[in-house]
């Protein structure tokens, strides 16, 4: 059964990238409402952007 | 009977009808990607969602009722009529939406409401100003957390996935996609649920029916949670549409990761009680793994429009019922 230990795996990796980030969006609320609005539409934005740049070259 | 509790229980009967018009309007998009990467069938998805949203009932706090109950608008000037008002504000502007196939937030739909009846009955002063900018700023914050969480994991599983067949691989997140669908539905039912849980007790908190201390009462909890699980079951195709499929082409891995994330963010919001827009959220993560594909991949036009309804619900259902304040006053 390969596709249930690669499910088990895709599961705890999932674990591993959601947890941290919705701890960082607790740590920046933390902050202030300011700094975590500023931070998330910087870091979409980024994100958004090098996309693109990947996806569509240019 | 008097004639003040008969009025009470009608509008509690037009709040949780609100709820089965959130469940109808919103919560197709729990089923929407489950639906469109065919893992269930439309009916079997929509018999899924509604059973985890109701479940949501069960031990996941009420944060964002106490939030919508006390942290919108002064409890001072809640009555019967401003809550009647805000309720119908927010339920024309959801038809209307719904016919037009727009996928727009209830929640957002029922805070305009409960700002327009509040201006109307007594001024602005009555806003709670740091209640509105947190949900404002959520406004935002939630459809982008969901686009990054849903884009690091989409990488992540590209990643993991690139040596696997893809025969395999379809295999295991169709299996995966019916838990990261059930955490979706779990999510959108504490969220959204909340909302009508919030109206219902601070209208019985106004009118005294409450005791002495806010509370929401567990017959509340139960009811709210039936309402939207009913709704789930009778409707929504348009919005499932819209949502599944015109943004973007989705497979069960991009549908497993705009889920988790999405379930992720709206869970995180409940229990730091900031009532979001379920929609946004799952629109958000959608953008983000159709993006990993190929930018030009989304549909950018339909996001678009998406966005517009968005910008106009608060101020349009606040319109709504502003108006319909002034009209119930005068009976």
């Amino acid at each position: 059964m390969p596709g249930v230990g690669l499910g088990v795996l895709t599961a705890l990796l999932a674990a591993a990238i959601l947890v941290p980030t919705f701890l960082a969006v607790k740590v920046l609320m933390d902050l202030g409402l300011g700094v975590l609005l500023v931070s998330v539409v910087v870091l979409g934005l980024l994100l958004a952007y090098a996309l693109r740049r990947e996806t569509v070259g240019h | 009977m008097d004639g003040e509790l008969i009025f009470v229980i009608f509008i509690v009967a037009v709040a949780l009808l609100f709820d089965f018009v959130n469940g109808f309007h919103d919560a197709a998009n729990s089923v929407a990607t489950v639906v469109a990467t065919r893992v269930l069938s439309p009916g079997q998805a929509v018999i899924w969602a509604a059973f985890f949203n109701f479940v949501a009932a069960f031990g996941l706090g009420v944060h964002v009722a106490n939030t919508i109950g006390q942290g919108i608008v002064d409890a001072a000037v809640v009555d019967e009529k401003l809550i009647l008002s805000a309720l119908i504000g927010a339920i024309v502007w959801d038809i209307i939406t719904w016919r037009w196939g727009l996928p727009t937030s209830s929640s957002h739909a029922l805070i305009g409401g409960l700002i327009g009846a509040a201006i109307a009955s007594g001024g602005a002063d009555t806003v709670i100003r740091s209640g509105v900018q947190k949900v404002g700023a959520f406004i935002v914050i939630s459809p982008v957390v969901g686009f990054i969480a849903a884009t690091f994991l989409a990488l992540a599983i590209l990643h993991l996935y690139q040596r696997v067949p893809p025969s395999t691989a379809q295999g295991v997140f169709r299996r995966l996609q019916l838990v990261s669908a059930a955490a979706y539905s779990l999510g959108h039912g504490t969220n959204d649920a909340q909302k009508t849980m919030g109206v219902i007790a601070v209208l019985l908190f106004t009118t005294g029916h409450l005791g002495g201390e806010f509370h929401v009462p567990i017959w509340v909890i139960l009811s709210a949670h039936a309402a939207i699980a009913l709704g789930t079951v009778f409707g929504g195709w348009r919005i499932v549409r819209t949502m599944g499929m015109r943004i973007t082409k989705l497979e069960p891995q991009d549908g497993f990761a705009a889920e988790a994330a999405a379930a992720a963010a709206i869970l995180f919001a409940s229990q730091v009680g900031i009532p979001v827009s379920t929609t946004h959220t799952i629109s958000g993560g959608i953008v983000g793994v159709g993006s990993t594909k190929r930018f030009s991949a989304v549909r950018w036009g339909v996001a678009y429009n998406i966005v517009l309804a968005w910008i106009i619900t608060i101020p349009a259902s606040a319109a709504i019922a502003w108006a319909a304040f002034f009209v119930a006053k005068a009976f």
